[in-house]
């Protein structure tokens, strides 16, 4: 079966100056949704390239279903490609999607059957005699990921597939799209620059900066235990507490003290490059904040409170996204907080509020303070 | 600092209606966004504001001033692009000074108000940088200098898509501090913002939705959110949503709650499956009327244990669950309370905080909350109206 394997892969352009992909080694198991995510330049793009067969690597071998396809052409490889602009010929439903198999001179037994099984799959049977003009994007793309699935690859690489559809389309989209490549035991890699739609349907992200593999997991390990500030803020957005480390505990156990008179945090951290006196990073996702009135009663919530940690500040600006509400909270240190709270959360809170801030200490995360906090934090 | 006024503006180009008796208001310093599908005819709305094109027939006030004839340069729009279309050999100051240095001499005075709009757009002490030494964030801001630069004579601020090209987590907290330059004190901008993401929308003082040339709805995001016009306006509003047939069996009256315009209703709904639910409504309906409500994936409170007697509650097995990050997408099967060899798949958000989450495993026995004020209702809508509403096309 079709696991992809990269090893030392490094890619180099105008005689070396330019490192585009610098050692990169990872592994794709057969049946994977994995996603490419990273600022533009970090060379995801060049990499999907290689993965290919589009481009070849400067150093490095690639190996998918064991076999080593590092000098072999494209059509070699068994692998598809989804475009985000579609790429559909003015021609009808059925021969845009069986086009590839008729180039190459398959039996017309085989092309009927394939075609007819390519756009089953995704609900386009029924009208393949139709020419796609003037179709919807959505219609137009469900066609390209027939035409794929047609040639009887059984690795899609998509680049930004869902890129040219209307967000709430997107949004719509990938759920049918993450179901045919789950139903049909498909290998798919897709690039995006949309972490919620690699977040909602990837079974694996990978994300990459300069160059460089930062992290590979599943989208819980690296949204609740990012590697950095950066793969963590990239992921939907971190609150940062500038600290340092008052108290330390071998082998994992640190007190961090927030800055300008701000809380103190006790939590087990795996962290090894931090000391005691080091100023490090706080950081903590926007729906991991519990917002208190005044004089709220702890002992008698259902909830268990325990081991939380209260400051006090108040909110400064709120906005809505038709999901959540977002606050913005000055804490009584100057430091600001986004928090977000579910819609169907039945309290709320009004600009100038005074209000508790409460953190349970495991869900911060501890990170040496950066070279460059700017960047690390820096969106692009 | 001006109000605009569109009265029964229709567009026709090349034989193609593109916009049809489109009426509306903008109040002077609203933050107005319009939004709608590919092609609902946003960019023509913007065009016939600007002056770069001129409607079939109706009418445009700036203020009370008709300037339907008049021609761009007389109306004093500042437009931000997209691509924010940055000069790419000049530095910020020159850029966001570029267009007064056209027509004005004294350099100097262009160059003390570009400072000036500089430091409102928080890019101060950063004149000479080029647009390529600048962040994503940075060349958005610079673009937005330049639009305001357009203003100074009291003028309306567009914004075409601002945000499109950009990521999703960049996107919310630069929409934020957009919004929050053009309401400052020194600017107190009308701005028109256009995009066709809902949840850029929901920022709005006011939001004008529009489809194939239409207008379908205008009100806050409270009432677009709460008491959309349509199934299409509801749909274009949601993540996802569920819709149930049903009839309504019971009614009362209750209290207005502070957000709400008009008082509601409180219906208790009898689904064909033979689910009971209460809904929060504001359009009227008569007891034994026939109607299609909906209910949104992201309202909903969900728990571990089976609790069927509550109201508005119903019992379900965990089908398939998502990690989206602060949400965890579920989809529930519910067995008719009616038939019980018949299910009901229901999608739901929920989120992940330690308070709200408790591991909701595929093949787990919850109980799903919908609280009535999420609750919205319409009239019956054919089942074949609400396929093709909902079908991604």
């Amino acid at each position: 079966m079709p696991d992809i394997r990269l090893e030392n892969i490094r890619k180099t352009f105008d005689e070396e100056k330019v490192v585009a992909v610098d050692e990169v080694n990872l592994e794709i198991n057969d049946g994977d949704f994995v996603f490419l995510l990273g600022p533009s330049g970090c060379g995801k793009t060049t990499l999907l390239r290689m993965i290919s067969g589009l481009i070849a690597p400067s150093r490095g071998r690639i190996i998918i279903d064991g076999k080593d396809v590092t000098e072999d052409p494209p059509w070699e490889r068994g692998i598809a490609f989804v475009f985000q602009n579609f790429n559909i010929f003015p021609i009808s439903v059925f021969e845009n999607c069986t086009y590839a198999l008729n180039v190459q001179g398959f039996t017309r037994d085989y092309i009927i059957e394939q075609g007819e099984r390519a756009l089953k799959i995704v609900g386009l049977d029924h009208r393949a005699d139709e020419i796609p003009v003037g179709w919807g994007n959505g219609d137009l793309q469900r066609l390209g990921i027939a035409r794929a699935i047609c040639s009887g690859a059984k690795i899609l690489i998509m680049d930004e597939p869902l890129g040219s559809l209307d967000p709430k389309i997107s949004a719509e989209f990938r759920w049918e799209l993450r179901r045919i490549i789950k139903d049909h035991h498909l290998t798919a890699i897709q690039v995006t620059h949309n972490q919620e739609e690699a977040m909602a349907i990837g079974d694996h992200i990978i994300i990459m900066r300069d160059g460089l593999l930062l992290q590979q997991d599943t989208p819980e390990q690296l949204y609740k235990y990012p590697h950095s500030l950066f793969v963590g803020n990239f992921l939907g957005g971190l609150n940062i507490l500038e600290a340092y480390i008052s108290h330390y505990e071998p082998p994992n156990q640190y007190s961090v003290k927030v800055r300008l008179g701000g809380p103190k945090y006790t939590l087990q951290s795996q962290i090894h490059k931090v000391k005691l006196d080091d100023n490090v990073i706080l950081a903590c996702r926007p729906e991991d904040i519990y917002l208190f009135h005044e004089g709220y009663d702890f002992e008698r919530s259902q909830m268990n409170w325990e081991g939380i940690v209260i400051s006090e500040g108040h909110i400064t600006d709120k906005f809505l996204t038709g999901k959540e509400r977002r606050y913005i909270v000055e804490l009584d240190n100057g430091d600001p907080l986004q928090i977000s709270k579910a819609e169907v959360f039945k309290y709320d809170f009004d600009v100038g509020d005074a209000l508790m801030i409460g953190i349970f200490p495991e869900d911060l995360r501890i990170f040496p303070y950066p070279k460059n906090l700017a960047k690390e934090m820096d969106l692009q | 600092m001006v109000k605009i006024e569109l009265q029964d503006i229709s567009f026709r180009r090349e034989g193609i209606d593109i916009l049809s008796h489109v009426s509306l208001i903008i109040e002077d310093t609203e933050y107005a966004i319009l939004v709608g599908p590919t092609g609902a005819g946003k960019t023509s709305l913007i065009g016939l504001i600007t002056g770069l094109y001129k409607p079939t027939s109706g009418k445009i006030f700036f203020d009370d001033r008709d300037v339907t004839k008049l021609p761009p340069n007389e109306r004093h729009c500042g437009v931000m692009f997209e691509s924010y279309a940055l000069f790419p050999h000049l530095n910020v100051l020159d850029n966001v000074s570029y267009a007064r240095h056209m027509k004005e001499n004294d350099h100097g005075a262009t160059y003390a108000i570009s400072r000036e709009i500089l430091s409102l757009v928080r890019l101060s002490g950063r004149d000479t940088a080029l647009p390529h030494e600048c962040s994503g964030g940075m060349q958005q801001r610079v673009a937005l200098g330049r639009s305001i630069m357009a203003l100074e004579e009291g003028g309306v601020l567009i914004l075409d898509e601002p945000f499109k090209a950009l990521d999703a987590g960049l996107r919310l907290s630069l929409r934020r501090e957009v919004k929050k330059i053009a309401k400052s004190k020194q600017l107190n901008l009308t701005t028109i913002h256009v995009t066709n993401d809902m949840q850029e929308a929901m920022m709005a003082d006011k939001i004008i939705m529009l489809d194939e040339g239409q207008i379908r709805q205008i009100g806050t995001p409270y009432e677009i959110m709460y008491e959309p016009m349509d199934l299409f306006v509801a749909n274009f509003f949601s993540t996802e949503l569920n819709y149930f047939s049903g009839k309504i069996i019971q009614k009362e009256a209750v209290e207005k709650p502070e957000f709400r315009n008009k008082p509601l209703e409180r219906v208790v709904i009898e689904t064909t499956e033979g689910f009971f639910l209460y809904a929060k409504t504001e359009r009227v309906f008569n007891v034994g009327e026939e109607v299609t409500f909906i209910i949104r994936a992201q309202y909903c409170n969900a728990r571990h244990k089976r609790r069927s007697d509550k109201t508005n509650a119903i019992v379900g097995k965990v089908l398939r669950s998502k990690f989206m990050g602060a949400w965890l997408r579920l989809e529930i099967e519910a067995p008719f309370p009616k038939d019980k060899t018949s299910r009901k798949t229901i999608k739901i958000e929920v989120p992940t905080t330690k308070t709200a989450i408790h591991e909701f495993t595929v093949g787990e026995t919850i109980t799903m909350y919908f609280p009535s004020e999420f609750v919205i209702v319409f009239p019956r809508i054919p089942e074949e109206v609400i396929l093709s509403t909902l079908r991604v096309n």
